[in-house]
């Protein structure tokens, strides 16, 4: 935007660095004075220099589970939106599938991952059904409530105007949806890169490289705990990443929705 | 007086409502005409739990209601709240139906108390919101728009968004959305209601210029007995809940009217005398 606001921005950049920078000291002091061992917590210098060492490995795993990350948000974002409007627009279909909705957020994944690729074989798709399935419930949540926020008098506006039902939808409900909807969204990409861990290590596969979910899984059995934390914060700054892209995002779909301060509607 | 006209249930599909208006415009009947209506609405029962079970209540708002209002005619119809004024603008408008008697109008447009305009769109796009419904493309809608805006009073503003425009404004813009419906009878409830003192007096001047050169028939629901006498050409009082007409007061003054005008304080003083509020004028 505008000059003080960039500085505003660059400023506010130091508080999470510096939080950033002081638990990293206490962990390297913690592990170094301390009577823990290596393979239990390694020490970030050590983490630092395994992430140097296995750049290669690291980055071909990291960009297999980044394909996943992306791929199976956009899947629960499109379900889960589509899932909402058809929940919107159908009440039976809300008291028919909500239970059903909350039910499948407490199928513990590993029960239906080998049914997946039996379906589906070892490729990338079982794994985006499963992102997809840890995924879809904030959004359609989120998006369900604001599809019905919409002030109750608008309905008989656009009645007096002579809409359809589709244009209401379109020229009302929908846009008043969308904030909720991208706050959903929020959510559901928070959840994504661990829903991403949970896909690739509960669902058998072939792969020499099989994301980095599957690799810290093989490390911190094998006694390579450095390698796996060094995963561990790979996954850790891609989440950070992932969640500012989405809010750049939006800024640019929903910017009615950027207000100025202490103003209401 | 009310004429007598062919019991006609209200179609829920304005599109309906227009083709029956049309023979009644052809046979040059009244613009709107309510014969004998009476309605009701459950509301909760008081104190309990919003719940089915727990009771509800019947209220009737409008109880053996007639009124006719004459083509290019701006009647103001006063009363005390919750004296089914509402109620009798969405039976006009269609979005209810009588539980007795009979509504005939032509196609008639809401502009609903809160302005309702949409947040994410530009005023001059909120304006021409019913242009686009009624199928023109957003060049075109914008194009007859802006037509109007000047005109409004609303020109340099085609761009904000509501949050950005003040409650004048922002009423101004739900009256052009209103007036280009391109439906016959204007059904504006409260619409000034929101507004401060200073700002509402603004708004009614401006409004009788607007429809001085904008010409249409007018129901204008108002708890401000002084804008129903600087506005209207008949002041319609209501009676308290169940609501029918208690007293017709005519204005018969042109428009701009001041408001120290013989006349217009004349109907103030006779409509708050039906009111029951004294001859305090």
């Amino acid at each position: 935007m505008n000059g003080a606001g960039a500085r505003a921005r660059a400023s506010s950049l130091w508080a999470p660095l510096a939080l950033v920078a002081a638990l990293l000291a206490a962990w390297e002091l913690y592990a170094d004075f301390s009577s823990v061992q290596e393979d239990l917590l390694p020490a970030p210098h050590a983490v630092a220099s395994a992430l140097w060492h296995n750049g290669g490995m690291i980055w071909r795993n990291f960009a297999v589970t980044a394909e996943q990350v992306v791929l199976g948000l956009a899947l629960a974002l499109a379900g889960g939106f589509a899932l909402a409007v058809a929940i919107h627009l159908l009440p039976l279909l809300r008291r028919a599938v909500y239970p059903l909705a909350v039910g499948s957020q407490a199928v513990p994944i590993p029960v239906v991952g080998v049914l997946l690729v039996f379906w589906w074989g070892f490729g990338i798709f079982p794994k985006l059904v499963v992102i997809a399935l840890i995924c879809f419930f904030p959004v359609v949540v989120a998006t369900v409530d604001g599809l019905a926020s919409v002030d109750p008098e608008q309905p008989k506006l656009m009645r007096t105007l002579d809409a359809s039902r589709w244009q209401t939808f379109r020229f009302a409900e929908l846009p008043a949806a969308l904030p909720a909807a991208l706050s959903g969204a929020r959510i559901a990409l928070a959840v994504g890169v661990i829903g991403a861990f949970i896909a690739e290590t509960s669902t058998p596969t072939g792969e020499a490289y099989a994301g980095l979910g599957h690799e810290i899984m093989t490390d911190a059995g094998g006694f390579q705990t450095p390698r796996a934390y060094a995963a561990t914060a790979v996954l850790f700054a891609f989440a950070i990443a992932c969640f500012y892209a989405l809010a750049l995002a939006e800024h640019a779909l929903v910017p009615w929705h950027t207000r100025p301060r202490g103003e209401t509607t | 007086m009310p004429t007598e006209l062919q019991s006609r249930p209200q179609p829920r599909d304005g599109r309906l409502a227009r083709s029956g208006a049309g023979e009644l415009a052809q046979a040059g009947a009244s613009a709107a005409a309510l014969e004998g209506v009476s309605r009701s609405y459950r509301a909760p029962a008081r104190g309990g739990l919003r719940r089915r079970s727990r009771g509800e209540r019947a209220v009737q708002a409008l109880g053996g209601m007639s009124l006719a209002v004459a083509p290019g005619e701006l009647v103001a119809v006063v009363g005390p709240s919750g004296c089914g004024k509402s109620t009798l603008l969405e039976l006009m408008c269609g979005l209810q139906r009588p539980d007795a008697g009979t509504v005939a109008c032509l196609p008639a447009v809401l502009m609903p108390q809160r302005d309702l305009l949409l947040g994410w769109l530009g005023a001059l796009d909120n304006a021409a919101l019913g242009v686009r419904i009624a199928g023109a493309s957003r060049a075109q809608a914008r194009e007859r728009a802006g037509a109007l805006f000047a005109e409004l009073g609303l020109d340099g503003f085609q761009r904000a968004r509501p949050h950005e425009l003040s409650g004048g404004m922002r009423q101004r813009v739900a009256f052009a959305r209103t007036l280009l419906s391109g439906k016959p009878l204007l059904c504006l409830d409260e619409p000034f209601g929101a507004l401060d003192a200073i700002t509402r007096a603004q708004m009614q001047d401006w409004l009788a210029a607007v429809l001085a050169r904008e010409r249409r028939t007018v129901v204008l629901v108002t708890h401000d007995v002084e804008e129903a006498a600087l506005l209207a050409d008949r002041v319609l009082v209501l009676s308290p809940r169940p609501g029918r007409v208690l007293a017709e007061i005519p204005v018969q003054t042109p428009r701009p009217r001041a408001r120290t005008a013989p006349a217009v304080l004349e109907a103030r003083r006779r409509a708050l005398a039906e009111l029951g509020m004294g001859a305090t004028a």
